[in-house]
């Protein structure tokens, strides 16, 4: 029973990361209607500057949260105003426009690429961080305590998020431009600069998932695609769009993988996420916090 | 010099043209009306003024400086605001927040408060339902909401396309009355209408918009007693 217990604690720590890893995803689809393909390979790259800076100063790894939310924040507002923003011009008129898409595909393969063109195929990991390995002692309970910081990561990143989209103008301009882009414009909101921003502002979240992560996680060119197909199941379960349903729905997925093996052989687990994930598109496609909305 | 002036435009949708050399002025302090049936061209028109849809040909201009070239948060900026067909409010945003996104303009942003004790002055229903979301109010509510929402962004000329559009006998009468404080207050108001007999009864002039064209202009007053509006669009 306590072997649940731990796994359901570590599992609900680990889900928030994967959940903070997809709340960018989330906020630029809710923004610019448009499945964002190239986030796993924008946490991957954020990842890759949280580990050099980390390795190249030899501070504490989350200091380089100092370093890596403004980097990947310029990253992600110049790759939307540079590559994605002609698309969305060229196609004016299309609420949806598919193209982007590909676009972001294009962006995937060519960083993933570049990466592994620069940085080799090999794993890389903070060896001698402080807090490699660390175990928080609970009665004879160990809880992962570079999880434990995630969690906490993911919590107040989820909730700045959302008190910066209710209670800020540009948050609002940014939910205004999200229900409607054409009557947002008709206010004196340039859709554009908001695509920009929220552009950035999701690649930023998806450098905190990657500060959070790298102390105990991997480091390599295709480490965003384990991300991307978790991200897009947790967004569909919380509910395209939802700030809050990404934050559960990683959750959800992360308690899966933890407690199910334990009942189970591990690779049935995967069996399972996959089952949930149909079953609530068939039951409520909106996902768990989505709003029945015309998108 | 007229605040706004239109100048012979032509405006299309792909291949389909929709206005022929259309031409129009509006002074400050007028209400002017715009009356047509359905697919006269009305609203294109609007969209054409607020810089959703480019002339093909033709200049606008505002305060005497051409914005035909201008995206909409440029013309918005300058004082003319679009309250567009069927309401188009933040549906899952308050009433609050429909309002103080209207106020995003940087001439509007620093006196948003004191703009908004004004709009709830002249929509006092607006002020009870604030915390509300738009989608759950009425259709007279959320009318009242895109109107408030156009004042906020305080606009030397407010636009309103077909503002009585789905909305009972009785408010529709609230609504125009509104239109009329407002154009008592000083704001140059452009009305775009079907219903014939109400806007030009509150309007200085008018225009009628058929197949794209204006076909009749004139004093308000004047358009009411003409024997092909009466036919054509009051049905006596």
């Amino acid at each position: 029973m306590l072997y649940i217990i731990e796994d359901a604690i570590n599992g609900i720590l680990m889900g928030s990361i994967y959940g903070l890893a997809a709340l960018g995803l989330t906020l630029i689809f809710g923004v610019l209607k448009v499945i964002n393909f190239a986030h796993g390979s924008l946490l991957m790259v954020s990842m890759y500057v949280a580990y050099w800076a980390v390795t190249l100063t030899g501070l504490h790894p989350y200091i380089a949260l100092v370093l890596v939310v403004p980097v990947m924040f310029i990253f992600g507002y110049l790759l939307q105003d540079i590559v994605i923003k002609p698309i969305f011009k060229a196609e004016k008129n299309v609420r949806e426009p598919i193209t982007v898409i590909i676009v972001t595909t294009g962006v995937w393969y060519i960083l993933d690429n570049l990466t592994l063109l620069i940085f080799g195929p090999q794993y890389r990991n903070l060896e001698a961080n402080p807090l490699r390995g660390k175990m928080l002692e609970l009665g004879e309970m160990l809880i992962s305590v570079p999880k434990l910081w995630g969690f906490g990561a993911a919590v107040l990143t989820t909730l700045a998020i959302h008190l910066f989209l209710q209670r800020t103008a540009t948050g609002r301009a940014i939910r205004a431009t999200s229900l409607d882009r054409e009557a947002a414009s008709l206010m004196g909101i340039n859709a554009y600069k908001i695509y920009n921003l929220a552009f950035g502002i999701g690649t930023a979240i998806a450098g905190v998932a990657a500060v959070a992560l790298v102390p105990f996680y991997n480091v390599f060119p295709t480490v965003g695609v384990l991300f991307d197909i978790k991200c897009f199941i947790i967004v569909v379960l919380g509910g395209l769009g939802s700030i809050g349903g990404a934050l559960l729905g990683g959750i959800i997925i992360g308690l899966i993988e933890s407690v199910a093996p334990q009942f189970m052989a591990a690779t049935w687990t995967e069996a399972i996420v996959y089952g949930l994930f149909l079953l609530v598109l068939f039951v409520k496609p909106s996902g768990i916090f989505g709003v029945k909305h015309d998108w | 010099m007229s605040l706004l002036e239109v100048r012979n435009i032509d405006v299309s949708y792909g291949d389909v043209q929709v206005i022929f050399d259309l031409s129009l002025k509006i002074e400050e302090g007028e209400v002017v009306s715009i009356i047509g049936g359905n697919g006269s061209g009305k609203s294109t028109l609007l969209r054409t003024i607020s810089g959703l849809m480019q002339a093909s040909a033709g200049e606008i201009s505002f305060e005497g400086k051409p914005i035909h070239r201008s995206q909409p948060e440029e013309i918005v900026e300058k004082g003319i605001i679009h309250v567009p067909e069927g309401r188009r409010l933040f549906s899952l945003m308050t009433v609050l927040d429909n309002l103080i996104v209207g106020a995003h303009n940087s001439r509007a942003r620093g006196q948003a408060a004191a703009t908004l004790e004004k709009v709830y002055e002249l929509l006092p229903r607006l002020k009870e339902r604030h915390n509300q979301i738009a989608m759950t109010l009425s259709g007279g509510e959320q009318q009242m909401v895109a109107i408030g929402r156009g004042l906020m962004s305080q606009p030397k000329l407010l636009m309103l396309d077909e503002p009585s559009l789905g909305l009972a006998p009785i408010l529709i009468k609230s609504i125009f009355e509104t239109v009329r404080q407002i154009a008592d207050q000083g704001t140059t108001v452009l009305l775009v209408e079907q219903d014939v007999r109400h806007s030009l009864s509150l309007s200085d002039r008018g225009y009628v918009l058929e197949h794209g064209r204006i076909a009749i202009e004139g004093p308000a007053s004047q358009l009411l007693d003409d024997p092909h509006i009466k036919t054509a669009y009051l049905g006596i």
